[in-house]
């Protein structure tokens, strides 16, 4: 809720600036399309052919390829699709900086294994977020996803269970 | 024609053909035909495609990024142009078992 109300709030001024600047601005369209070096095999098939207690890792190195990131000790594969569902840039002129608001749609497949190599589980999340990004020559601030594409809060190794 | 307008458009058709000319495709029929399973050893394939992009299972399974041109299919040097992953699994004799092909990026 105070997400949504934050990026109201930045459409707002956004849209001011535009109106106040009416001579020197462009509104460019953003295209819905895959992200910039994004995976595109991550559709509803992927999920249905993974079989908790049945499904190899081998099985799903085949079938998903190389995935985007991985535990050191392999017990989990990381594969991350993301897609833009299109937005606006706004060009403004003689201003460095062309804020860009996106929407976009964030899939993470983490596929966790046991000792042997089989799916102990699949966690499969999508999540939409609304995006603003300031473009500035040289260099861009990029928002930080609404899920973490690196799989930086998954453990290392699998984690140890006490035993009883 | 006076011979320097001559000389002057035929060198103006010359950079615009140039300019126009597609890049020559990178991929090669066939690169891949080599992959036969039962047959193709590692040394084989480690000749081939060179140091793969990751591997697993202590290095039975291997992993190679290929990218996909109208000429067939090749090594990608950059990150951007890779479309396909190369998956091979390997028997504990170091022949090969099973490999896949992924398209990974691509309408």
């Amino acid at each position: 809720m105070r997400r949504r109300s934050r990026y109201r709030l930045q459409v707002a001024t956004g849209l001011m600036v535009v109106a106040l600047l009416p001579a020197c601005v462009i509104p460019l369209p953003i295209q819905e399309a895959y992200r910039h070096g994004s995976r595109e095999n991550l559709g509803a098939a992927a999920k249905e052919s993974i079989v908790a207690g049945k499904t190899t890792r081998e099985e799903i190195l085949l079938r998903l390829g190389q995935p985007d990131g991985a535990a050191l000790d392999e017990s989990w594969l990381l594969y991350v699709c993301v897609r833009s569902k299109g937005g606006v840039l706004v060009f403004i002129y003689p201003s460095p900086a062309m804020p860009a608001f996106e929407t976009v749609d964030y899939t993470r497949l983490v596929v966790y294994f046991d000792e042997a190599g089989v799916v102990e589980r699949a966690q499969f999340e999508q999540r939409t977020c609304r995006e603003t990004e300031f473009i500035t020559q040289g260099a861009d601030v990029k928002p930080r996803p609404c899920i973490d594409v690196l799989g930086k809060d998954l453990p290392l190794v699998r984690e140890r269970r006490a035993r009883d | 024609m006076p011979m320097k307008l001559r000389l002057v458009v035929q060198m103006l058709v010359t950079f615009v053909t140039a300019a126009c000319a597609a890049a020559p495709p990178l991929g090669q029929q066939g690169w891949l035909d080599f992959l036969q399973p039962g047959a193709t050893t590692r040394t084989v394939a480690a000749d081939r495609l060179g140091t793969p992009d990751a591997d697993f299972e202590g290095g039975r399974i291997l992993t190679y990024w290929v990218a996909a041109d109208a000429g067939g299919y090749y090594k990608p040097r950059q990150h951007d142009t890779r479309t396909h992953s190369l998956v091979l699994v390997f028997r504990q004799d170091d022949v090969l078992d099973r490999h896949s092909l992924v398209k990974v990026r691509g309408e």
